[in-house]
């Protein structure tokens, strides 16, 4: 079969084409508006709980509820209307892995007593990104770097920031979960 | 040379398999969604896919959501390296004819 250069050249960018709408309706669909919405559920959260003896406790717990509960609608509309269009064999397992992550890392927290809010907080983190691995050996190896990188600069905040922590999970954690989403949408638009 | 693979150098199928591939392997695209998406006709993309599906590389699942049957697809690992030698092979079209313009 024999094409001329003219006809791969309109070809491939026909490909492209169809690659570039594809990744749209991914973006449109997927989890990078997900992460922003828990970026900044996450940035504005834990600057709260910095601050959190200065301020009364309503104005720290209140945010985080409302803001989680409106996260948590979205992120389920988001894969209804995702599973419409996208299979994936493993979606609804993974979605039942993560509610067995938190009951697990809830009644975890209960027996062994986290020292304070700052070690309850950095086990949620490690919970979080402990599924995040999982996901990663199951369906995406990209995801697993993601978390372990994620998690190697929770720990450094922790150890070597203790005072600034929630500032640290604030802009680094909320910033870095922004920054991903903002990447993916560029990367596919 | 790179040789170049007729069934998918069809235009609508190789975009088809250019939205195939673009999504993670193991997952699948749903048919209407597909439709829209490459502005083709029922008829026409189910004659593409039924030939796609042939050559093995894409399948397709049929299910049931909401009672609606659904079908969804997937390139096949066949499909995603046919796809991606077809691609080479289209560049190194292009880069000899680059080639020989320098030459020149």
């Amino acid at each position: 079969m024999k094409v001329s250069p003219s006809e791969a050249e309109s070809v491939l960018a026909s490909i492209r084409d169809a690659e570039t709408q594809m990744n749209r309706a991914l973006s449109a669909s997927g989890g990078a508006y997900q992460m922003i919405a828990w970026g900044a559920i996450m940035m504005i959260g834990y600057t709260l709980n910095q601050f959190a003896d200065r301020l009364p406790v309503a104005l720290v717990a209140g945010p985080w509820i409302v803001m989680s509960i409106l996260a948590n609608i979205l992120s389920v509309t988001i894969g209804v209307r995702r599973a419409r269009k996208f299979h994936n064999p493993y979606g609804a397992r993974l979605g039942f892995l993560w509610v067995v992550f938190v009951i697990f890392g809830a009644v975890g927290a209960f027996f062994v007593h986290p020292a304070g809010p700052r070690e309850i907080n950095l086990l949620a983190y490690l919970m979080t990104m402990l599924w995040l691995a999982v996901m990663g050996l199951w369906v995406d190896l990209r995801l697993l770097w993601i978390s372990l990188g994620y998690t190697g600069l929770m720990l450094f905040g922790y150890f070597v920031l203790p005072d600034s922590f929630f500032l640290w999970l604030a802009f680094v954690g909320g910033g870095s979960m922004i920054g991903s989403g903002l990447l993916l949408l560029r990367g596919r638009a | 040379m790179a040789e170049l693979d007729e069934i998918i150098q069809q235009p609508v199928r190789l975009r088809l398999m250019a939205a195939l591939v673009a999504i993670k392997t193991g997952e699948s695209a749903e048919f209407t969604f597909l439709r829209d998406l490459l502005g083709a006709t029922d008829g026409n993309l189910g004659a593409h896919l039924r030939r796609l599906e042939e050559a093995g590389y894409i399948e397709q699942t049929k299910t049931f959501v909401d009672r609606k049957p659904r079908t969804y697809v997937a390139a096949t690992a066949t499909g995603r390296k046919v796809f991606r030698d077809q691609v080479a092979a289209l560049e190194e079209i292009l880069k000899g004819a680059g080639g020989l313009k320098a030459k020149r």
